[in-house]
């Protein structure tokens, strides 16, 4: 358990969060599968934009 | 010369008379192609509708097991609501709206919007919610009146079906905006049957939260590494599930939009189609009726 703990601790310690762990995760063993196993990922489309008092805030 | 004029502007109205009349048959025609037109656009809008409706509601059966095994937590931790008794309102929270940047879909989006509107008219005046919008329909709702709530918004959702990486953003969106809400609420389109859906609320919340609640004590061997991760978790999960459903949702009433249009379409083509038909005969009658009398006149 504390091994367990420990790489938990490690990867919330550099500042991401259980979905950011997660996708990477699954990033990592898709990559890993070989063979008929690998599945075509149907890609994200969503794009994010974040709003202060009333007004979207444009990126560079 | 004024009489003359007055009876040259007589002569010309009437001729403009006989022209619209004659103008009229191409203005129906032309009126008619269009119609036409509509209804082929609108038949293949359905068509495809319904292709993407039963691909999705395929993917829901998958994703709504998925997705009440999220709900079950939360609703367990919070326990049954007795009746009469409301839970007290929390002074942050977010309001996630499942939407899509799609449109001629029925009422799918405005009743999303229309419950966020009914939430920010009946809450406490020393409540803060923030709106964070999923979909341009329901950001173009909202903005003008609630802009000011707005938390942040994506868009670019509702051309595929959703995704779990879609949902992975929104929440990682969601939990980076550095807003420290006390509760949540995904607001989604709940799939009933192919005709009815509904607007409902998933309730999410962060660490305190869960820590706080009685029942919690149901669970056992949790502790904050893991009440952590999994709060974050389910907030992905949740959200996924909340886009199946309003996506099928969504699929399945622009289906009923777009057969209801054809259906007025197609009465419309019956209606031009006559009123041609008598007007091209009354064409034909006056040019008779002319050729006669100008033959008799002789």
């Amino acid at each position: 358990l504390s091994s367990h703990q420990s790489i938990m601790v490690g990867w919330r310690s550099v500042g991401i969060n259980y979905v950011r762990y997660s996708q990477l995760a699954a990033q990592v063993v898709r990559k890993s599968v070989k063979g008929e196993a690998v599945t075509k990922k149907a890609p994200a489309t969503v794009k994010i934009t974040k709003w202060e008092d009333g007004k979207p805030i444009k990126k560079d | 010369m004024i009489g003359s004029r007055a009876v040259s502007l007589v002569a010309s109205s009437l001729v403009g008379e006989q022209q619209r009349g004659f103008a009229t048959l191409k203005d129906i025609s032309i009126r008619l192609k269009s119609v036409k037109n509509i209804q082929k656009i609108t038949k293949s809008m359905k068509m495809v509708a319904a292709a993407k409706y039963a691909k999705a509601e395929r993917d829901l059966k998958g994703a709504r097991s998925y997705g009440l095994g999220a709900k079950a937590f939360y609703d367990n931790i919070e326990g049954a609501v007795e009746e009469g008794k409301t839970i007290p309102p929390k002074d942050k929270e977010v309001l996630v709206l499942i939407t899509s940047d799609r449109g001629l879909c029925g009422a799918v989006h405005t009743n999303i919007a229309k419950e966020t509107k009914n939430i920010l008219k009946n809450k406490p005046e020393s409540q803060e919610i923030k709106i964070f919008c999923v979909g341009d329909k329901s950001r173009l709702a909202l903005q003008r009146i609630a802009g000011q709530h707005f938390l942040a918004t994506g868009n670019d959702i509702g051309r595929a079906p959703p995704t779990f990486e879609d949902a992975a953003i929104v929440a990682q969106a969601v939990l980076d905006s550095g807003y420290e809400f006390q509760k949540g609420t995904i607001l989604y389109n709940y799939f009933k049957s192919v005709v009815a859906y509904e607007p409902r609320k998933l309730t999410i919340l962060p660490l305190e939260a869960i820590k706080a609640q009685e029942n919690l004590n149901t669970y056992d061997s949790v502790d904050d590494d893991v009440l952590q991760s999994y709060s974050e978790y389910s907030l992905a999960q949740l959200i996924y599930y909340g886009m199946k459903e309003s996506a099928t949702s969504e699929q399945s009433s622009r289906m009923t939009a777009m057969d209801g249009a054809s259906k007025n379409a197609g009465e419309m083509i019956d209606k031009l189609t006559l009123a041609f038909n008598r007007t091209r005969q009354a064409v034909i009658t006056r040019e008779l009726i002319e050729i006669i009398s100008g033959a008799a006149a002789v």
